[in-house]
């Protein structure tokens, strides 16, 4: 090529480079005349999705009490779906013990309906959801496939003693009234004695008190796993096995912010 | 295997509940500020609400007879271990006595040059069968219990209320083991 032929070249390229950018420019315009031309005023392509802003909420000790009370109500509806489908069938120990714990669960849930309306809330009278969808709703299904039905139900019901206590535990460190931190811990207290109950339901005798191990090296539920109460998560292993042998996992952790039963 | 005496089951099970109902009650009347300040919020104006403190040293006497009674725990423990009974129940016993010695240090290590000696006696001095020394020790654990729980409506430091928190559930554990290795059904063992 010549050197004039590359400059004739050049200049074509930058022909249609004009030629394009003149073009894009004018749909642009035609595009924006088209357009919402509410809003901003400042011209644009198309149209922006409203911005999506997160409402302002308050934790609030009727919030932390309200949530309470969901949860109380998630482990009375566990207790009887798993009573329901038959899962505890054959261990009366465990039948009754399940009643007791739902008697106690509803009058939790009296006591705590009874400190919210002093407060000026208002009682939430049904199970938390996010709880359920997240962790109760595949635990029970884990539990339909599992082979031991009955021990991965104890161990469900071990993982909800054990996360309302530490909820409970949890809320002294928000909650401003000293009153209800002292209310909150005397209903945590009861939980911890179910769970310590489940676990003598689950494994009799003192050989699980304290913290253990099987053969296989694997940790064995314990009636009193810790000096301290925990907040920290709780495993759950239920349900059938993979081909590797192993059950699935589920993860608890105390309510959250995107769990808490806010007031409308 | 002993029986649980009828008047024992009662008494603590009264207890119990009046614990709740007392503190539910207390909390119902402390509400009351609460609200106020809430509705002042809503006014727009100035809430009178103000955050709980991280510390508070005017809580340091009520922790102090905290520990007293800790040191309490801790000697009834020994007292029960020096019992005849099989090893797996002593085992218990002093996984037991170490959790109160635990909660003891947990305390005089928040209260650091503030914490006072210990002068207790035993909380209870438990001889018998191991049903007897289970007895009396859930008797003691309630008591303590029940002390820490009430001991929550007057500290106002929000760590020293964790700490009491974390040793509450615990204590409520040893009651509950207690109850079952001494024989009584599930029903009872719940509301000791």
């Amino acid at each position: 090529m010549t050197e004039m032929q590359k400059i004739s070249s050049s200049r074509v390229d930058r022909r249609t480079l004009l030629r394009t950018t003149g073009l894009a420019v004018g749909a642009g315009a035609l595009l924006a005349a088209c357009a919402d031309s509410e809003g901003s005023g400042l011209a644009r392509v198309g149209t922006v999705p409203e911005r999506q802003t997160l409402s302002d909420v308050t934790v609030t000790d009727v919030v932390l009490l309200r949530t309470a009370m969901s949860l109380e109500y998630s482990a009375i509806n566990t207790y009887r779906a798993a009573a329901d489908a038959g899962y505890l069938a054959g261990n009366s120990a465990a039948i009754e013990a399940a009643g007791l714990f739902i008697d106690e669960h509803q009058a939790h849930a009296q006591a705590l309906s009874g400190l919210v309306v002093a407060a000026g809330g208002t009682p939430y009278n049904k199970p938390n959801e996010r709880i359920d969808a997240v962790y109760i709703a595949p635990a029970l299904a884990l539990i339909a496939e599992s082979e031991d039905p009955q021990t991965d139900t104890l161990h469900l019901a071990l993982a909800l003693e054990n996360l309302a206590t530490a909820t409970y535990h949890d809320y002294v460190s928000h909650l401003n009234d000293p009153a209800l931190r002292a209310a909150a811990m005397s209903i945590g207290a009861d939980e911890a004695q179910h769970a310590a109950a489940i676990v003598h339901l689950w494994k009799p005798g003192l050989s699980n008190v304290a913290p253990s191990v099987d053969g296989a090296g694997n940790p064995q539920p314990a009636s009193v796993p810790s000096a301290f109460s925990s907040l920290a998560s709780i495993q759950l292993t239920i349900g059938p096995e993979n081909d590797a042998g192993q059950k699935t996992t589920l993860i608890l952790e105390t309510p959250s912010l995107n769990s808490l039963a806010y007031e409308d | 295997m002993d029986t649980q005496p009828e008047e024992l089951t009662e008494t603590t099970t009264s207890s119990r509940r009046a614990l709740l109902a007392s503190l539910i009650a207390g909390a119902s009347v402390a509400a009351v500020p609460f609200l106020a300040g809430k509705a002042s919020a809503a006014a727009g104006s100035t809430p009178t609400t103000t955050a709980p403190p991280n510390r508070d040293a005017a809580d340091n006497s009520t922790l102090n007879a905290l520990l007293a009674r800790e040191y309490a725990m801790i000697r009834a423990y020994k007292v029960a271990v020096s019992n005849n009974m099989t090893q797996e129940e002593k085992d218990v016993l002093l996984y037991f006595h170490a959790n109160h010695i635990a909660y003891a240090d947990a305390l005089k290590g928040y209260l650091g040059p503030e914490a006072e000696g210990d002068s207790s006696s035993a909380a209870v001095a438990p001889v018998g069968s191991f049903n007897d020394i289970a007895n009396q020790l859930i008797g003691a654990e309630r008591e303590t219990i029940n002390a820490h729980t009430n001991a929550l409506n007057q500290i106002s430091g929000i760590d020293a209320a964790s700490l009491i928190a974390s040793i509450i559930p615990t204590e409520a554990r040893h009651i509950t083991v207690l109850s079952i290795a001494s024989g009584q059904p599930i029903r009872v063992a719940l509301t000791n």
